[in-house]
Order: structure tokens, then C-alpha cells, then sequence
């Protein structure tokens, strides 16, 4: 038996959901509705604070917009009919620009007209953070390490602290996140773990 | 042309699937990038040229959903690797083995793997697909099928062709 013939017969133990349709269940319509808006129209991924997913079958009020790296990151902070407030990341990964380079063995940092080396500020376990504050008093922290010892893997992720010193949300990128909500990358854990950054 | 998604949903839906766990390593956010490729196809107006176009087409985007879902921050709660592997029906332990192994590789590694072994591609449209070069590809299929061939030894014939 050829590895294709071996590699198809394994694989084809996976089968995807019945559930699988594009009828709208009424009881999650909300919910179900809010979500393909998002993906059909701004193809990008969804990140979710607090409160969670139920959040669309009740009513919120928007109360902040905070946005990142080059106005792709989107945060919305939002208080429901409880009092509760939550975040929601949304990345849109159209025309979205990498704020890392390699250029001739070397990887720099881009951002703000900057083009930072910082070949020899990173590793597996520690990373090269980047910090500003933008016009409405955010703080904006870039982390860039490395996943390997390779320079070509690596990852970053930015995280904003608003005016009042509460963390708001972010996104990581080239990082995998385990089944407990952990990335595997410890060079970013290890910053998270620094800042308190809890997500 | 268009083809109806009914027909898309049943032809390809399981393949999607595969290529997502592969990417995501979970059930629930596979399901959830199928579903959003599907939406995706069902939404956009494009006209494609034939059927091997719409497939190549839904490969990238169920490719990039499962991406997606791997960089945020929020994914659903899905049962340990470990343990939905166990609920898989495998007919032979080599492939129950196989399959744990090839969920063992680098992710850069795997989908590759995955579009050639699986998918039938060749390297010239895995490099389309991913929007990589074709020496990249062949680097990435090679060092996967090295680290194939050293944890599953007899199992996994050299192939490097």
C-alpha cells in the first residue's frame, strides 16, 4: 500500500458535524446572524472577552472603540442589560501588513515610520516589546519572539491597556493556541505572565 | 460557473473538515471553519471556471478560516486531541497511528503533507494554494515525510519523488 493510500484511509476517520448548515436555528439567530455578517463581510476572526458568546441575545450598549495595528484590530467594549462589560476583537485580515520583516538574516520590527533589528533581542523565551500611547491615551504593547530557533517562525501579538490601566483586548498571530487557551510560545507566556495580561 | 451549494456541502464537506483539524487540531472550530467557508462561497458573487477551481477556491478559504481561528483569542471548548482521536473509528492500529503522528508535526509541515497525501495536489498547486513558493513547498513536504518516516519507520515507505 502507497502513503497516500495509507495517509487517505487514516484521514478518513474524520468526519465534519451533521450540524453543519446554513439554516438559521430561530432560538440562535441572533447570535448565528451577528456571526456571519462578520465573516462574510470583513473576513476576519472573531475574539470574544468576558461574558462570551450570549452576549448577542441580550441587549448591549457599545461603550468604547479602540483600534490597533493599522486600524485592522478592532475592540469593542460593550456593557449589557446586567451591567456586565465584555470586549470584542475583531482582526480584518484584508490588506493587513505584518509588522515584522526579515530582511538579509535579520528581523526587524516595523511600526510608526520605525524599522527596529531586533535579531538580537529575541529568542524562544523572551520577547522584544514595543510600547506607545495613541491619541485617546491607549497603550499599545507589540511582543515579537521567536517559536523555534528558526527566523522565519516567528510570532507576535499585540495587547491594549486603555486610559483607566485595564487591559482590553489584542491578538496574538504565527503562535498556536492549545486546547487550554495557552499559546505554546513561551516567550509570549512568559510576557503575558509578566504584564498580567490574562487572556 | 456556479455550482449549488447543497451539492458543495455534500461533495466536499468532510474534505474541508480534514483540512481544517489538521490546521486547528479541534473538532468544534473545523466545524465552525466550514461552515464559514460555506457561507463564504454561499455570499460571494465570484464566478469561477470549473469544479476544480471552486474546490482549490474552498481549500484556501476553509484554509484560512482555520487559520484564523488558531491566531484569536477566543475558540470554543472542544475535548483534548487525545481523547477525540480515541472516539475516531480507525480499521488498523498503523493508521490510528499514523494519524496521531502526522498531528504530531509543525503545522507548516502538516498542511502540506496533508494537500499532497490527501487532497492528490501536486507541488506547483499546493503553492498556489498557499500562496508560498514551490521550493518552499518541496522543503516543508520534506522535512514532514523525513519526520514521518523516523517516528513511523517501516510504516511509512521513502517516497521522496
Amino acid at each position: 500500500m502507497t502513503n497516500k493510500e495509507k495517509y487517505k484511509r487514516a484521514f478518513s476517520a474524520l468526519h465534519a458535524s451533521e450540524n453543519i448548515s446554513l439554516e438559521v436555528d430561530k432560538d440562535m439567530k441572533n447570535k448565528r446572524v451577528f456571526n456571519k455578517k462578520i465573516m462574510a463581510v470583513c473576513t476576519c476572526c472573531l475574539a470574544m472577552f468576558g461574558v462570551g458568546a450570549t452576549v448577542y441575545a441580550h441587549n448591549y450598549q457599545i461603550i468604547n472603540k479602540i483600534f490597533g495595528w493599522g486600524n485592522n484590530l478592532e475592540i469593542t467594549q460593550e456593557v449589557d442589560e446586567n451591567g456586565e462589560t465584555s470586549s470584542i476583537s475583531i482582526l480584518h485580515t484584508d490588506n493587513l501588513t505584518e509588522p515584522v520583516k526579515i530582511d538579509d538574516e535579520k528581523i526587524y520590527f516595523v511600526v510608526n515610520d520605525e524599522k527596529i533589528d531586533i535579531t538580537d533581542k529575541i529568542s524562544e523565551t523572551t520577547a522584544f516589546e514595543y510600547e506607545y500611547t495613541d491619541d485617546e491615551g491607549n497603550t499599545h504593547i507589540w511582543l515579537v519572539g521567536l517559536n523555534s530557533d528558526n527566523i522565519d517562525d516567528y510570532g507576535y501579538a499585540e495587547y491594549i491597556k486603555n486610559i483607566d490601566g485595564d487591559w482590553t483586548g489584542g491578538y496574538s498571530a504565527r503562535v498556536n493556541i492549545e486546547s487550554d487557551g495557552k499559546t505554546n510560545a513561551e516567550w509570549l507566556e512568559n510576557a503575558k505572565s509578566e504584564k498580567t495580561i490574562q487572556w | 460557473m456556479r455550482m449549488k451549494i447543497e451539492i458543495l456541502m455534500k461533495k466536499y464537506k468532510d474534505n474541508l473538515f480534514a483540512t481544517a483539524f489538521n490546521i486547528c487540531k479541534s473538532s468544534a472550530d473545523a466545524d465552525d471553519a466550514v461552515q464559514n467557508t460555506f457561507i463564504q462561497y454561499y455570499t460571494t458573487d465570484k464566478q469561477f471556471e470549473n469544479e476544480q477551481h471552486i474546490r482549490a477556491w474552498l481549500l484556501r478559504v476553509v484554509i484560512n478560516k482555520a487559520k484564523n481561528i488558531n491566531i484569536s483569542f477566543w475558540r470554543r471548548k472542544s475535548v483534548p486531541l487525545e481523547d477525540y482521536i480515541e472516539s475516531l473509528v480507525f480499521k488498523t492500529p498503523e493508521e490510528k497511528n499514523l494519524f496521531k503522528e502526522v498531528m504530531k508535526l509543525p503545522e507548516k509541515y502538516r498542511i502540506v503533507i496533508h494537500l499532497f497525501y490527501y487532497e492528490d495536489y501536486s507541488v506547483k498547486e499546493i503553492a498556489q494554494i498557499l500562496n508560498l513558493t514551490e521550493s518552499n513547498i518541496k522543503v516543508r513536504l520534506n522535512r514532514g515525510r523525513k519526520l514521518l518516516k523516523k517516528s513511523l519507520r517501516e510504516e511509512w515507505i521513502d517516497d521522496d519523488e
